[in-house]
């Protein structure tokens, strides 16, 4: 049977992160249930905790643990993380039942996350297994590097979910699209990412942001445009992109095609200070 | 002082593989001879560009020979690909032609296609191919090497300012390569110069064209040749880095830079496990 997933990323109102807003931005998401999600990726810290950086028994993890359980969906999102070491950027992984399944810190710390909020990293990179599949999270910074979404993809990642925030990182908008279809083109694999949206009027000069679905052909299936809203897409995960090898003219998968060409015993410079 | 120089790529009609020119430099020389006044310091063609897949040549063959004297004449560097036998292995080899003739260094590609390997033994190189230049240091990649991430990155990583890709490729849509080539460019704060073959009038519907192009370390194409073959010229400054604004810092910072030194190269070593495929 098909394995058919029905994705969906929130681009939400920045001026939602204030505080009195977050319980609007709940309340969008079990709306969401008219859409039937099998999975809803929420942008980075839309709760606003990097003042106050939570527990993943906090809040957060609390209240959409019971939106996942009534929505029947798996929920992922990053918020401001406190334990015993210190502080981190967590991504959270919660699952039909509510159940946090998984997390992962982000493992590079742009400038502003160690100047003003004092960051540890994260020291690994998991893939989290759900009922359809295979899911890497990708959150903030970590996008820039290619060896992340290389590595998920080599623990077969099917699904990589960037949980962004802005692209006030440098690049702009359309460096910002090449890599995510790169990312997709490169490792095979569907590209959600949810960002943040603003209405109108439009400051000049500012660069907009959006929310979008990228299938593993590099192709955008679904955008939510500038504003605050949803993009929604199904993807089919077992639609796999086959190819004609040049002579041969036999289909192949085209992940398998390319992953027995790479020589990683060639590669020990990318492991290297 | 900002090292500005002048780099060219060729498109090259894909016609001449095919018809009797095959193995001739003569229509390629004088494509070339176009540039004798445009003081170009790098000059780069495309892979296979002498039909030479089916017959390898020796390495002292004729066409290198002549591509040599006319980057004496021009008094600029050329990358020319082709297959050569050496030490009776088939090698996909970029050579790298210096401005006074001589070869200074070449690369054997690194992954071949399975066509490559099944059909003409064509032999992996084992070292990447990085080379210092009089104004830099410049990487090659050939064809199917770009769909590597790693590949771009460890030219990057010792010291490529300008990769170079001679291919043939085509990619399953125009957007395909041109994409991925995009985001090397991004990913490594490099510029990335494809070479690759044109096809004249009339366009084939369905086909997928292929043009050559130079993209600058924000991903953007700076030249471009077209769909037609011919050569572009674009002038870069090595010492112009992709820059940006730091709001946190309020500095000015060099991307690469930034992205280099945040890198966390011990937790990439499952990058290096063998493939495992069902």
């Amino acid at each position: 049977m098909p394995r058919i997933v029905k994705i969906v990323v929130m681009n939400l109102e920045e001026s939602g992160k204030d505080n009195d807003n977050i319980d609007s931005t709940y309340r969008q998401i079990g709306e969401l249930h008219i859409f039937r999600p099998d999975i809803i990726c929420l942008s980075y810290d839309f709760a606003n905790t990097r003042n106050e950086p939570e527990e993943v028994t906090g809040p957060v993890c609390r209240k959409l643990s019971i939106l996942a359980y009534k929505l029947k969906s798996y929920i992922a999102t990053s918020f401001y993380e406190r334990d015993e070491f210190g502080r981190y950027i967590c991504s959270v992984l919660i699952n039909r039942k509510g159940k946090l399944i998984g997390k992962y810190h982000q493992i590079h710390i742009s400038a502003g996350e160690k100047k003003y909020y004092k960051l540890n990293r994260g020291e690994q990179l998991p893939v989290f297994n759900v009922d359809f599949g295979k899911i890497g999270l990708v959150a903030g910074f970590d996008f820039f590097f290619p060896e992340v979404w290389g590595i998920l993809s080599l623990e077969k990642a099917e699904i990589v979910l960037w949980i962004a925030e802005s692209m006030l990182y440098g690049p702009t908008q359309m460096t910002v699209e090449t890599l995510l279809k790169s990312r997709a083109l490169d490792y095979c694999v569907t590209v959600a990412t949810a960002n943040y949206g603003c209405n109108p009027p439009y400051p000049i000069g500012r660069m907009l942001r959006e929310s979008c679905i990228i299938n593993n052909e590099g192709v955008v299936i679904a955008r939510s445009g500038f504003r605050p809203g949803i993009a929604e897409a199904t993807v089919n995960l077992d639609q796999r992109k086959e190819v004609f090898d040049g002579e041969y003219k036999t289909p192949v998968v085209y992940k398998d095609l390319i992953s027995k060409c790479r020589k990683p015993w060639l590669y020990n410079r990318i492991t290297r200070e | 002082m900002s090292r500005q120089i002048r780099v060219a790529t060729v498109s090259l009609e894909h016609d001449t593989l095919v018809i009797e020119k095959a193995q001739d430099v003569k229509h390629v020389l004088l494509m070339i001879d176009k540039l004798a006044d445009k003081k170009i310091d790098i000059l780069c063609l495309p892979e296979d560009f002498l039909g030479s897949v089916e017959c390898p040549l020796p390495i002292s063959n004729l066409p290198l020979r002549a591509l040599c004297n006319k980057a004496k004449d021009l008094h600029t560097y050329v990358i020319a690909t082709f297959y050569v036998k050496e030490e009776g292995n088939v090698y996909n080899t970029s050579f790298v032609i210096n401005r006074e003739g001589k070869i200074c260094g070449k690369y054997r590609k690194m992954h071949p296609t399975r066509a490559e390997i099944n059909k003409y033994k064509v032999t992996s190189g084992k070292q990447f191919g990085v080379f210092e230049l009089d104004f830099g240091k410049i990487g090659i990649m050939i064809c199917l090497d770009i769909e590597f991430p790693e590949v771009c990155r460890i030219l990057a990583l010792y010291g490529a300012e300008i990769v170079f890709w001679p291919t043939q490729a085509y990619g399953f849509s125009e957007f395909d390569y041109e994409c991925k080539a995009k985001a090397r460019a991004i990913d490594n704060g490099i510029y990335l110069v494809s070479s690759n073959f044109a096809i004249e009038d009339p366009y084939l519907p369905e086909k997928v064209l292929r043009r050559s192009y130079i993209i600058n370390p924000c991903g953007d194409t700076i030249a471009c040749t077209g769909y037609h073959s011919g050569i572009v010229v674009a002038n870069i400054d090595l010492d112009d880095k992709y820059r940006y604004y730091d709001l946190v810092n309020k500095e000015v910072v060099n991307w690469k830079t930034y992205i280099f030194q945040n890198r966390r190269p011990n937790l990439y070593g499952a990058l290096l496990k063998e493939p495992c495929i069902k």
